[in-house]
């Protein structure tokens, strides 16, 4: 709900920013030293998972990042298991023997470059996804016209804050857009019970919904990344910062494991 | 309440002990006292100056308008003069105690011609105060106003030393300080927001405003509570001589004050209001349901006096200000301050002035959402109740002392959410309330010790407790608060103080005269601040958080020197100073990035503390007589900040910090119908943070900032032009009255002044195009796009009075 809430609060610098105008700008920015960027994933949903590596390129470059092919990527977890990452794509590692169990912590271990990065994350159980409901809203100044789909599920655990990112697909696509970064705690509320996203859906389309248990690390990785995709670099924002990764040794992004949950509603 | 009674009995002590002191000094000195009131209106003229020729001394009315001197008995040439009215002569023969109470008219038109007659330097030479400005309203109306509505806060921004965060800001960024360092308050009561519009315009009045000061250095030991500085704003008392109105019609809003004795030269009133018309910018919008919001906001000021006798005066007066946005029946968000202010003026004898004042202060917000399951409403406040005495001791011409007690009783209610309808999930939540008590007990002093040197020294003591109910939480590490730390808490009740605060601020200053027309100054003062804006962004939302000093909030300490030059030239026509000062600030706060702030029951778990300092140069030619008035103003300064934990433990650059900054500020007098003005100004770009690089995650494109380097860029250069003229109407409006236009252009010469840069997908190579939007996309880049905001606003107002 806090994140909810924080969309709204977004609204009032772009309503100054409305009666200005917006124009693309040059930077003159050096060459700057690549970066390593890790986006990990493990879940409890049925393998192959990947290890995603690449680095930071200049502002100015072309690609928004380049793959990184030459590491060696370790995943263990607490009970024993190991396992030694084959190359499979682009800067892809797949994870092929260890599965995502509830309860686990995961480890992660990258050597590259001479440098070593090292990760872990806790699998959190998720709630079950009791139903996905929808209503039809007209165009106003916080919503586009459309079907808007609502979240009906239990808390991952009602004894305790839970966190949670939720991904809407569109007709099988994925919608991640940066406004589209759906994560939140259920600190605020009594129940995840009709809770609604902003996101307008057509007659007929297919709307499916998946929820992924956070650890608080990742959540917090989220909220900033949330933040600093949506920083306007004005007055009311914060210092934009890179989010604040799990991964030591100064690497960016970070290594997730989540349980899944999805269901699929046809808007009729 | 030990300390109240502590704070009653020194001042009883000093009471006694100052009446003493004045007894045994009687014998053939006596007293002229008094108050100087302008002519027309019967205000209290603030800061006049009362000058014996013969002696070659004199006093200045203090902000009540009185003043006393006391001299050996003899026969005196006095002369009563205030910039912009006609100085008065007389002749006196001492020989007993007197009263002398003196109206002074304004000079209209030709002041050219009325230049100042005495050969003594303008006050700003010779008077110990430095770093202080001091702007009429009279002066601020003349200068050139965005969407014409005259602004004080605005105006403030152009003197030397005050920086604004950047284009529709109203924060005062004074010497290094942030906004929620400097004191605003609006007849002594505190306003916690005066931001209206999100900060684009400020809640002042002009038409209920009499007289701005702002302190940047060298603050008397009167005032406390904050390590910056201090505006200390006065309203306008109300017309004792006639009945009158005046008002306007702006292009955003229509004011309209009425003003008159309610007894003839013993009791007047003024009452004073603004408002916005509804929904001025979201009538523009494309989109037609955006219309029906609202978004308005208004002022209503009120003052009231009576005047019993020429020993007491009582003065009752109120502020109540709102923002009201509302968008459909979606959501809402109001705020608003509120202040009231009584204030009883009482001579014990011609020598001894008390004021004893009551304030009150509310500042809250309300955030309503109705969305369904979702629907629920967010209400916050911040209160204070204070009072204060103040006693002025008017020895004689070379000492002056001053000396009071303040204690104020402050309720902080961060945040209450409820939900509202059966089927909102939202969990009722709220923040626990907490209480504190601050008090303030001073004694300052001015000494002149020859012609040339006089001194000013005080010393204030604060002294801050917070008090239960509260549950203060025990972490594991106090040093690294975690929620997940938190060990144990401890309840208190109701009345009981937990934690106290509390230390010695010493204030001095001197002025040394090198000539007649030449002074150099020095002062150094301590400040300590315990309630601050919770915040990790540079301008607040409206919604901002106050939070107290307490157990894992220090307060906060600055200490400041200055030392600056003085000159006037041409029989003072010109006035020119030049000042550098220093500044150390410690146990500066921030907040963790990620912070949540607004609904955080553990705030002490975000927060990070370091010090920071600053230090400039501030150069200031003015010129306030003549049918061209106006100043040149330039600073340059440097402001650092280093906290553990933010940028990698390195010093960095807040954004506020902008070394160069100049404004020019000029008003010429065509014809007595046709006045001109102009400003313009010229600043260093805000301090940001570039991103270095840039990643895909997710993919999505990130950019990438140098985690050693916050703040280490720079926006490009802001420089602006603003012009106004204004027309005075031949014709008497209605017979009587008189009506002038006012025609003003702000950001004259239209300079794109970036207001915001931010780095994402460009569709198309056109930024305006959403990614949501059903476009063919052929190429998408991540770009900085650099939004410009008001690049010509011309405005139009008619202003009227009778």
């Amino acid at each position: 709900m806090k994140k909810s809430l924080f969309n709204i609060l977004l609204v009032f610098p772009l309503i100054c920013a409305l009666y200005g105008c917006e124009e693309t700008t040059e930077l003159k920015i050096g060459k700057n030293v690549p970066v390593l960027v890790v986006d990990g994933l493990i879940t409890d949903d049925a393998p192959p998972y990947f290890i995603k590596l690449s680095t930071t390129t200049d502002f100015n470059d072309e690609l928004n990042g380049k793959a990184v092919n030459d590491a060696q990527v370790r995943l263990s977890d607490n009970t024993g298991q190991e396992e030694t990452l084959v190359l499979d794509g682009e800067g892809l590692y797949k994870i092929s023997e260890i599965n995502g169990i509830p309860g686990r912590t995961y480890f992660l271990e990258i050597n590259w470059q001479g440098k070593t990065y090292t990760s872990s994350d806790l699998l959190h159980p998720v709630g079950d996804i009791d139903s996905l409901n929808y209503r039809f809203r007209e165009e106003s100044i916080i919503y586009d016209e459309g079907y808007f789909v609502s979240y009906f599920g239990e808390k991952s655990n009602p004894e305790s804050i839970n966190y949670y990112r939720w991904i809407i697909s569109k007709n099988n696509e994925p919608q991640t857009l940066r406004s589209e970064l759906i994560v939140d705690s259920d600190e605020f509320v009594n129940g995840l019970r009709g809770l609604e996203f902003d996101f307008p859906f057509n007659l007929n389309d297919t709307a499916s919904v998946a929820v992924y248990s956070l650890s608080k690390p990742v959540f917090d990785y989220y909220s900033a990344l949330f933040l600093l995709v949506n920083n306007d670099g004005g007055v009311f924002s914060v210092s934009p910062e890179n989010p604040p990764s799990n991964i030591t040794n100064g690497a960016l992004g970070f290594f997730q494991a989540s349980s899944v949950k999805s269901d699929t509603v046809i808007i009729k | 309440m030990k300390f109240t009674r502590l704070g009653l009995c020194l001042l009883l002590f000093f009471t006694a002990f100052m009446t003493a002191m004045g007894q045994s000094q009687r014998k053939n000195n006596f007293t002229i006292s008094g108050y100087v009131k302008d002519r027309a209106s019967g205000e209290d003229i603030i800061g006049a100056t009362i000058y014996i020729e013969e002696l070659k001394t004199g006093v200045a009315t203090n902000v009540y308008g009185f003043y006393s001197i006391t001299v050996p008995a003899g026969d005196y040439h006095l002369q009563y003069s205030f910039v912009g009215y006609k100085t008065r002569s007389m002749e006196i023969a001492l020989d007993k105690d007197q009263s002398i109470n003196i109206q002074l008219q304004e000079a209209v038109v030709e002041m050219e011609e009325i230049v100042i007659s005495s050969e003594r330097p303008e006050q700003n030479v010779t008077e110990v105060k430095m770093s202080t400005e001091k702007l009429s309203v009279e002066k601020i109306k003349t200068i050139p106003a965005m969407f014409g509505e005259v602004d004080i806060i605005r105006s403030m921004q152009l003197l030397p030393g005050v920086q604004s965060a950047g284009e529709g800001t109203t924060g005062l960024f004074v010497r290094g300080g942030a906004a929620d360092q400097t004191l605003i308050q609006m007849d002594e009561a505190t306003v916690y927001n005066p931001s209206h519009f999100l900060g684009f315009f400020s809640v002042f009045n002009p038409d209920a405003i009499k007289e701005v000061e702002l302190y940047k250095g060298g603050i008397p030991a009167r005032f406390g509570g904050r390590i910056s500085s201090i505006m200390d704003i006065r309203m306008k008392e109300g017309n004792s001589k006639k009945f009158a109105a005046s008002g306007g019609i702006g292009l955003i809003s229509s004011r309209l004050t009425l003003e008159g004795p309610i007894v003839k030269d013993k009791s007047s009133f003024i009452v004073s209001g603004r408002r916005t018309y509804a929904d001025v910018f979201s009538a523009f919008a494309k989109d037609t349901s955006a219309r029906k919001n609202i978004l308005y906001f208004y002022d209503l000021n009120m003052k009231l006096n009576y005047r019993f006798s020429d020993k007491d005066k009582l003065f009752v007066s109120g502020y109540f200000g709102r923002d009201k946005f509302k968008f459909e029946d979606d959501f809402g968000l109001s705020w608003g301050n509120k202040t009231g202010t009584v204030r009883w003026n009482h001579l014990f004898n011609n020598r001894l002035f008390l004021n004893t004042t009551l304030l009150f202060s509310d500042f809250d917000y309300n955030f309503d959402i109705n969305d369904d399951v979702l629907s629920f409403d967010w209400t916050s406040n911040l209160r204070e109740f204070s009072g204060k005495l103040d006693f002025t001791y008017f020895l004689n011409p070379n000492h002056q002392l001053e000396f009071g007690y303040k204690a104020g009783y402050f309720q902080f209610s961060p945040a209450t959410i409820k939900p509202v309808g059966e089927k909102s999930v939202i969990d009722a939540f709220k923040i626990d309330k907490k209480y504190a008590l601050e008090h303030g007990i001073f004694l300052s002093s001015q000494s002149k010790f020859s012609e040339k040197l006089s001194v000013e020294y005080g010393i204030r003591y604060s002294l801050f407790q917070n008090i239960g109910p509260a549950t203060v939480l025990i972490y594991g590490d106090e040093q690294n608060r975690r929620e997940d730390n938190i060990i144990d808490s401890v309840k208190y009740s109701k009345g009981d103080i937990y934690k106290t605060y509390g230390g010695l601020e010493p204030r001095i200053g001197a002025r040394f005269m090198l000539n007649r027309s030449s002074s150099i100054k020095a002062s150094y003062n301590r400040t300590r601040q315990y309630l601050q804006i919770a915040s990790n962004s540079t301008a607040g939302l409206p919604i901002d958080r106050w939070v107290p000093s307490d157990k894992y909030i220090k307060p906060q300490i600055s200490d400041q020197i200055a030392a600056g030059y003085f000159r006037n030239f041409k029989d003072n026509t010109y006035e020119f100073s030049v000042e550098t000062y220093y500044k150390w600030m410690q146990n500066q706060i921030d907040f963790k990035d990620q912070a949540d702030i607004l609904l955080n029951s553990t705030i002490e778990t975000e927060l990070l503390s370091g010090k920071g300092w600053s230090y400039g140069v501030e150069l200031l030619l003015k010129k306030n007589v003549g049918k061209t008035t106006g100043w040149i103003g330039y600073t340059w300064s440097k402001t650092r900040r280093q906290i553990d934990g933010i940028n990698g433990g390195k010093a960095y650059r807040p954004r506020y910090d902008r070394p160069h900054d100049i404004s020019v500020v000029v008003n010429h007098e065509v014809s007595p119908r046709v006045s001109v003005s102009a400003n313009w100004v010229y600043a260093t770009g805000s301090a940001v943070s570039i991103p270095k690089g840039k990643y895909a995650f997710q993919g999505q494109p990130i950019s990438y900032y140098d985690p050693l380097d916050r703040n280490g860029d720079r926006m490009p250069a802001y420089h602006r032009m603003d012009l106004s003229i204004t027309l005075k109407q031949k014709k008497k409006l209605f017979g009587r009255g008189q009506g002038e236009w006012n025609l003003s252009v702000y950001n004259a010469y239209m300079k794109k002044n970036p207001w915001i840069i931010d780095y994402r997908n460009v569709i198309n190579g056109d930024p305006k195009i959403d990614p949501e939007d059903n476009v063919t996309v052929d190429t998408e880049e991540f770009k900085s796009v650099t939004t410009y905001l008001l690049k010509i606003i011309p405005s139009v107002s008619y202003n009227f009075k009778f």
